[in-house]
Protein backbone atom coordinates (compact mmCIF):
# COMPACT_ATOMS: atom_id res chain seq x y z
CA UNK A 1 0.00 0.00 0.00
CA UNK A 2 1.31 3.60 -1.23
CA UNK A 3 -0.47 5.32 1.04
CA UNK A 4 -0.58 6.21 4.84
CA UNK A 5 -3.10 8.57 6.05
CA UNK A 6 -3.93 8.97 9.50
CA UNK A 7 -6.88 6.70 9.75
CA UNK A 8 -5.65 4.39 6.87
CA UNK A 9 -8.75 5.68 5.02
CA UNK A 10 -8.11 7.66 2.02
CA UNK A 11 -10.97 10.03 1.82
CA UNK A 12 -12.23 10.96 -1.42
CA UNK A 13 -14.57 13.95 -2.47
CA UNK A 14 -16.38 12.18 -5.73
CA UNK A 15 -18.04 15.73 -7.58
CA UNK A 16 -20.42 13.98 -9.72
CA UNK A 17 -24.27 14.62 -10.79
CA UNK A 18 -25.28 11.11 -10.09
CA UNK A 19 -24.20 9.59 -13.51
CA UNK A 20 -20.60 8.45 -11.71
CA UNK A 21 -22.66 5.90 -9.17
CA UNK A 22 -20.25 3.14 -10.38
CA UNK A 23 -17.55 4.96 -9.42
CA UNK A 24 -18.49 5.88 -5.99
CA UNK A 25 -19.39 2.35 -5.55
CA UNK A 26 -15.95 1.45 -6.56
CA UNK A 27 -14.99 3.67 -4.05
CA UNK A 28 -16.73 2.82 -1.30
CA UNK A 29 -17.03 -1.07 -1.65
CA UNK A 30 -13.97 -2.09 -3.41
CA UNK A 31 -11.62 -1.95 -0.04
CA UNK A 32 -14.06 -0.22 1.82
CA UNK A 33 -11.33 -0.35 4.75
CA UNK A 34 -9.05 2.09 3.01
CA UNK A 35 -11.39 4.55 1.19
CA UNK A 36 -14.36 6.89 1.95
CA UNK A 37 -16.09 8.71 -0.63
CA UNK A 38 -18.29 11.93 -0.41
CA UNK A 39 -20.21 13.05 -3.06
CA UNK A 40 -21.62 16.11 -4.09
CA UNK A 41 -23.72 16.59 -6.93
CA UNK A 42 -22.63 20.20 -8.23
CA UNK A 43 -19.57 22.37 -8.51
CA UNK A 44 -20.90 24.60 -5.97
CA UNK A 45 -21.06 22.04 -3.24
CA UNK A 46 -17.91 20.55 -4.18
CA UNK A 47 -16.23 23.76 -3.49
CA UNK A 48 -18.23 24.40 -0.46
CA UNK A 49 -17.33 21.06 0.71
CA UNK A 50 -13.12 21.84 -0.02
CA UNK A 51 -13.80 24.53 2.19
CA UNK A 52 -13.22 21.46 5.07
CA UNK A 53 -9.95 20.11 5.36
CA UNK A 54 -11.45 16.82 5.37
CA UNK A 55 -10.25 14.89 1.83
CA UNK A 56 -7.25 13.47 0.41
CA UNK A 57 -7.71 13.54 -2.97
CA UNK A 58 -10.70 14.82 -5.44
CA UNK A 59 -12.48 12.74 -8.53
CA UNK A 60 -14.38 15.47 -10.59
CA UNK A 61 -17.03 14.74 -12.93
CA UNK A 62 -16.20 16.93 -16.16
CA UNK A 63 -19.53 16.79 -16.99
CA UNK A 64 -21.38 18.63 -14.08
CA UNK A 65 -24.84 20.66 -14.78
CA UNK A 66 -23.48 24.09 -12.93
CA UNK A 67 -19.89 24.46 -14.81
CA UNK A 68 -17.78 23.58 -17.62
CA UNK A 69 -15.21 21.00 -17.81
CA UNK A 70 -11.94 24.06 -17.93
CA UNK A 71 -14.34 25.86 -15.47
CA UNK A 72 -14.50 23.04 -13.01
CA UNK A 73 -11.15 22.25 -12.98
CA UNK A 74 -9.83 25.13 -12.58
CA UNK A 75 -12.14 26.18 -9.44
CA UNK A 76 -11.35 23.11 -7.59
CA UNK A 77 -7.50 23.41 -8.11
CA UNK A 78 -7.92 26.82 -6.60
CA UNK A 79 -10.06 25.67 -4.04
CA UNK A 80 -8.59 22.08 -3.43
CA UNK A 81 -5.10 24.05 -2.09
CA UNK A 82 -2.36 21.29 -2.90
CA UNK A 83 -5.06 18.04 -3.24
CA UNK A 84 -4.66 15.97 -6.35
CA UNK A 85 -7.32 16.03 -8.53
CA UNK A 86 -8.60 13.09 -10.79
CA UNK A 87 -11.14 14.12 -13.82
CA UNK A 88 -13.54 12.08 -14.52
CA UNK A 89 -14.53 11.23 -17.74
CA UNK A 90 -16.62 9.40 -20.43
CA UNK A 91 -14.60 7.42 -23.40
CA UNK A 92 -13.55 9.27 -26.50
CA UNK A 93 -13.74 12.78 -24.34
CA UNK A 94 -10.12 13.63 -25.38
CA UNK A 95 -10.24 17.14 -25.64
CA UNK A 96 -11.75 17.35 -22.23
CA UNK A 97 -9.29 15.02 -20.82
CA UNK A 98 -6.15 17.32 -22.54
CA UNK A 99 -7.75 20.57 -20.94
CA UNK A 100 -8.14 18.99 -17.47
CA UNK A 101 -4.48 17.82 -17.59
CA UNK A 102 -3.38 21.09 -18.96
CA UNK A 103 -4.90 22.74 -16.17
CA UNK A 104 -3.25 20.70 -13.37
CA UNK A 105 -5.17 17.38 -13.09
CA UNK A 106 -3.25 15.10 -11.32
CA UNK A 107 -4.84 12.22 -13.84
CA UNK A 108 -8.08 11.21 -15.32
CA UNK A 109 -10.25 7.81 -14.91
CA UNK A 110 -13.17 6.81 -17.25
CA UNK A 111 -16.32 6.49 -15.58
CA UNK A 112 -17.36 2.62 -15.33
CA UNK A 113 -13.11 1.75 -15.69
CA UNK A 114 -12.63 -1.13 -13.17
CA UNK A 115 -12.31 -0.55 -9.80
CA UNK A 116 -9.14 -2.09 -9.25
CA UNK A 117 -8.01 0.68 -12.09
CA UNK A 118 -9.82 3.36 -10.62
CA UNK A 119 -7.98 2.48 -7.38
CA UNK A 120 -4.73 2.19 -8.34
CA UNK A 121 -5.19 5.92 -9.69
CA UNK A 122 -6.15 7.62 -6.66
CA UNK A 123 -3.48 6.01 -5.17
CA UNK A 124 -0.77 7.12 -7.63
CA UNK A 125 -2.07 10.32 -7.87
CA UNK A 126 -1.76 11.19 -4.21
CA UNK A 127 1.56 9.43 -4.04
CA UNK A 128 2.48 11.92 -7.88
CA UNK A 129 1.21 14.81 -5.91
CA UNK A 130 3.32 14.33 -2.77
CA UNK A 131 6.16 13.94 -4.67
CA UNK A 132 5.58 16.84 -6.68
CA UNK A 133 4.87 18.63 -3.31
CA UNK A 134 8.03 17.56 -1.65
CA UNK A 135 9.96 18.59 -5.19
CA UNK A 136 8.75 22.09 -5.03
CA UNK A 137 9.12 22.47 -0.87
CA UNK A 138 12.55 21.84 -1.56
CA UNK A 139 13.51 23.87 -4.18
CA UNK A 140 11.28 27.25 -2.89
CA UNK A 141 13.39 30.00 -2.24
CA UNK A 142 14.85 29.72 2.10
CA UNK A 143 13.03 31.72 4.45
CA UNK A 144 14.54 34.19 6.85
CA UNK A 145 14.38 31.99 9.43
CA UNK A 146 16.63 29.20 7.41
CA UNK A 147 19.03 31.99 6.61
CA UNK A 148 19.36 33.09 9.77
CA UNK A 149 19.80 29.27 10.96
CA UNK A 150 22.39 28.56 8.09
CA UNK A 151 24.24 32.09 8.82
CA UNK A 152 24.21 30.64 12.09
CA UNK A 153 25.61 27.24 11.44
CA UNK A 154 28.74 28.70 8.87
CA UNK A 155 29.81 30.83 11.86
CA UNK A 156 29.98 28.10 14.29
CA UNK A 157 31.11 25.46 12.53
CA UNK A 158 34.04 26.91 10.46
CA UNK A 159 34.99 28.77 13.66
CA UNK A 160 35.37 25.25 15.38
CA UNK A 161 36.87 23.87 11.91
CA UNK A 162 39.37 26.84 12.35
CA UNK A 163 40.60 26.50 15.23
CA UNK A 164 41.25 22.60 15.27
CA UNK A 165 42.83 23.23 12.16
CA UNK A 166 45.47 26.19 13.09
CA UNK A 167 46.36 24.73 16.21
CA UNK A 168 46.58 21.10 14.46
CA UNK A 169 48.90 23.09 11.73
CA UNK A 170 50.83 24.97 14.59
CA UNK A 171 51.77 21.49 16.24
CA UNK A 172 52.39 19.85 12.65
CA UNK A 173 55.13 22.92 12.24
CA UNK A 174 56.90 22.21 15.41
CA UNK A 175 55.74 25.60 16.42
CA UNK A 176 55.15 24.13 19.55
CA UNK A 177 58.01 22.12 20.41
CA UNK A 178 59.40 18.94 18.35
CA UNK A 179 57.12 15.85 17.78
CA UNK A 180 57.33 12.54 17.39
CA UNK A 181 57.01 10.30 14.02
CA UNK A 182 54.18 8.51 15.59
CA UNK A 183 52.30 12.23 17.26
CA UNK A 184 52.63 13.72 13.61
CA UNK A 185 50.92 10.51 11.77
CA UNK A 186 48.12 11.29 14.17
CA UNK A 187 48.01 15.17 13.75
CA UNK A 188 48.06 14.29 10.21
CA UNK A 189 45.48 11.81 9.93
CA UNK A 190 43.17 14.40 12.16
CA UNK A 191 44.02 17.94 9.72
CA UNK A 192 43.19 15.18 6.78
CA UNK A 193 39.40 14.76 8.37
CA UNK A 194 39.22 18.16 8.86
CA UNK A 195 39.54 19.01 5.55
CA UNK A 196 37.02 16.51 4.33
CA UNK A 197 34.33 18.29 6.75
CA UNK A 198 35.05 21.29 5.17
CA UNK A 199 34.59 20.21 1.75
CA UNK A 200 31.33 19.02 3.55
CA UNK A 201 30.86 22.14 4.90
CA UNK A 202 31.29 24.31 1.72
CA UNK A 203 29.26 21.98 -0.19
CA UNK A 204 26.11 22.21 2.47
CA UNK A 205 25.98 25.61 3.57
CA UNK A 206 27.55 27.51 -0.14
CA UNK A 207 26.98 25.56 -2.43
CA UNK A 208 30.42 24.66 -3.25
CA UNK A 209 30.61 21.69 -5.24
CA UNK A 210 32.03 19.19 -2.71
CA UNK A 211 30.97 15.51 -1.26
CA UNK A 212 27.45 16.47 -0.82
CA UNK A 213 26.64 17.00 -4.74
CA UNK A 214 28.71 14.00 -5.45
CA UNK A 215 26.46 12.56 -3.30
CA UNK A 216 23.47 13.85 -4.46
CA UNK A 217 24.42 13.08 -8.20
CA UNK A 218 25.69 9.42 -7.30
CA UNK A 219 22.08 8.73 -5.87
CA UNK A 220 20.25 10.44 -8.91
CA UNK A 221 21.99 8.57 -11.68
CA UNK A 222 21.28 5.24 -9.67
CA UNK A 223 17.70 5.67 -9.39
CA UNK A 224 17.62 6.58 -12.89
CA UNK A 225 19.46 3.15 -13.69
CA UNK A 226 16.46 1.85 -11.09
CA UNK A 227 13.99 2.87 -13.29
CA UNK B 1 63.23 48.94 10.53
CA UNK B 2 59.87 48.35 12.75
CA UNK B 3 58.24 45.21 12.28
CA UNK B 4 55.01 44.79 10.58
CA UNK B 5 52.09 44.87 12.67
CA UNK B 6 49.39 43.09 12.18
CA UNK B 7 45.62 44.27 14.29
CA UNK B 8 43.74 40.57 14.38
CA UNK B 9 39.84 41.43 15.08
CA UNK B 10 37.96 38.18 16.07
CA UNK B 11 35.61 37.55 19.18
CA UNK B 12 36.62 34.47 19.19
CA UNK B 13 39.69 33.96 21.35
CA UNK B 14 40.48 30.89 20.54
CA UNK B 15 40.81 31.80 16.54
CA UNK B 16 43.11 35.13 18.13
CA UNK B 17 45.57 32.89 19.62
CA UNK B 18 45.88 30.75 16.76
CA UNK B 19 46.37 33.36 14.08
CA UNK B 20 48.67 35.22 17.04
CA UNK B 21 50.91 32.25 17.21
CA UNK B 22 51.17 31.61 13.06
CA UNK B 23 51.57 35.16 12.42
CA UNK B 24 54.38 35.64 15.03
CA UNK B 25 56.13 32.78 13.56
CA UNK B 26 56.28 34.78 10.69
CA UNK B 27 57.77 38.07 11.88
CA UNK B 28 55.02 39.57 12.42
CA UNK B 29 54.23 41.58 15.76
CA UNK B 30 49.98 41.27 16.47
CA UNK B 31 47.84 43.30 18.17
CA UNK B 32 44.06 41.85 19.30
CA UNK B 33 40.54 43.63 19.07
CA UNK B 34 37.62 41.20 19.95
CA UNK B 35 34.61 43.53 18.95
CA UNK B 36 33.79 46.52 16.71
CA UNK B 37 34.26 49.17 18.99
CA UNK B 38 37.65 47.73 20.64
CA UNK B 39 38.70 47.41 17.27
CA UNK B 40 38.15 50.94 16.09
CA UNK B 41 40.07 52.16 19.00
CA UNK B 42 43.00 50.18 17.98
CA UNK B 43 42.94 51.73 14.45
CA UNK B 44 42.95 54.76 15.94
CA UNK B 45 45.85 54.25 18.62
CA UNK B 46 47.74 51.92 16.83
CA UNK B 47 47.62 52.45 13.18
CA UNK B 48 48.77 48.85 12.44
CA UNK B 49 49.74 48.01 9.06
CA UNK B 50 47.01 44.88 8.40
CA UNK B 51 44.00 44.29 9.60
CA UNK B 52 42.78 40.18 9.56
CA UNK B 53 38.87 41.40 10.14
CA UNK B 54 36.08 39.02 11.06
CA UNK B 55 32.86 39.84 10.50
CA UNK B 56 30.18 38.44 12.94
CA UNK B 57 31.94 40.98 16.04
CA UNK B 58 29.82 42.06 19.14
CA UNK B 59 28.31 45.73 19.11
CA UNK B 60 28.65 46.46 15.07
CA UNK B 61 30.14 43.93 12.96
CA UNK B 62 32.83 43.80 10.33
CA UNK B 63 31.28 46.16 7.55
CA UNK B 64 31.36 48.58 10.35
CA UNK B 65 34.90 48.48 11.25
CA UNK B 66 35.90 48.58 7.60
CA UNK B 67 33.17 51.88 7.30
CA UNK B 68 35.24 53.73 9.89
CA UNK B 69 38.13 52.80 8.69
CA UNK B 70 37.43 54.57 5.10
CA UNK B 71 36.00 57.53 6.17
CA UNK B 72 39.20 58.23 8.25
CA UNK B 73 42.05 59.75 5.77
CA UNK B 74 44.87 58.68 8.31
CA UNK B 75 43.68 55.33 8.30
CA UNK B 76 41.70 54.35 4.41
CA UNK B 77 44.89 52.97 2.86
CA UNK B 78 45.31 50.34 5.52
CA UNK B 79 44.57 46.63 3.79
CA UNK B 80 41.84 44.51 5.34
CA UNK B 81 41.57 41.04 5.03
CA UNK B 82 38.17 39.95 5.68
CA UNK B 83 38.89 35.85 7.00
CA UNK B 84 35.07 35.35 8.36
CA UNK B 85 32.52 32.03 9.50
CA UNK B 86 29.88 33.70 7.79
CA UNK B 87 28.39 32.13 4.37
CA UNK B 88 30.01 32.73 1.14
CA UNK B 89 26.79 34.40 -0.46
CA UNK B 90 26.25 38.13 -0.25
CA UNK B 91 29.52 38.50 1.91
CA UNK B 92 32.29 37.98 -0.16
CA UNK B 93 31.23 40.80 -2.74
CA UNK B 94 29.69 43.04 -0.07
CA UNK B 95 32.85 42.71 1.78
CA UNK B 96 35.26 43.38 -1.19
CA UNK B 97 32.50 46.04 -2.24
CA UNK B 98 33.36 47.47 1.12
CA UNK B 99 37.50 47.91 0.48
CA UNK B 100 38.83 44.52 1.69
CA UNK B 101 42.03 43.45 0.03
CA UNK B 102 40.76 40.21 0.57
CA UNK B 103 37.96 37.54 1.64
CA UNK B 104 38.54 34.18 2.91
CA UNK B 105 36.16 32.02 4.64
CA UNK B 106 37.08 29.84 8.01
CA UNK B 107 39.20 27.64 8.01
CA UNK B 108 41.68 29.14 5.16
CA UNK B 109 44.89 27.53 4.43
CA UNK B 110 48.18 29.12 6.53
CA UNK B 111 50.13 29.58 3.27
CA UNK B 112 47.11 31.30 1.67
CA UNK B 113 46.51 33.48 4.23
CA UNK B 114 50.44 34.55 4.47
CA UNK B 115 51.08 35.12 1.00
CA UNK B 116 47.52 37.31 0.96
CA UNK B 117 49.15 39.22 4.27
CA UNK B 118 52.08 39.89 1.68
CA UNK B 119 50.74 41.09 -0.93
CA UNK B 120 48.24 43.38 0.37
CA UNK B 121 51.30 44.70 2.06
CA UNK B 122 53.22 45.16 -0.83
CA UNK B 123 50.02 47.15 -2.64
CA UNK B 124 49.45 49.58 0.42
CA UNK B 125 53.21 50.36 0.35
CA UNK B 126 52.83 50.78 -3.66
CA UNK B 127 55.19 47.96 -4.17
CA UNK B 128 52.31 46.21 -6.43
CA UNK B 129 49.68 46.56 -7.57
CA UNK B 130 46.54 44.95 -7.51
CA UNK B 131 46.40 43.05 -10.79
CA UNK B 132 50.23 41.73 -10.57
Amino acid sequence: MILDTAMNTVRVLLIDAGEAAPIRRSVNTGQAEQFRATRKATLSEGLEALQTPHFDVVLLNLSLPDASAAESVAKVLKMARGLPVIALVNEGETAKIAEALRLGAQDYVLKGCHCDSLIRTVQYAIERKRLVTEREHALRPVTKNEAQLIAHLSHESRNALACIRQFGKILVDGLAGELSGEQREYLGIMLENASKLRSVLDSALDGTPGPLEEYTNKNERLSKLET
Amino acid sequence: MDRTTILVVDDNPTIRKGLSIRLRANGYEVLFAEDAISATAALVTERPDLVILDLGLPCGDGYVVMERLHKNDRLASIPVIVLTGRELAGNRDRALQAGAAAFFQKPVEDGTLLFAIRKALDVSRGELRFDE
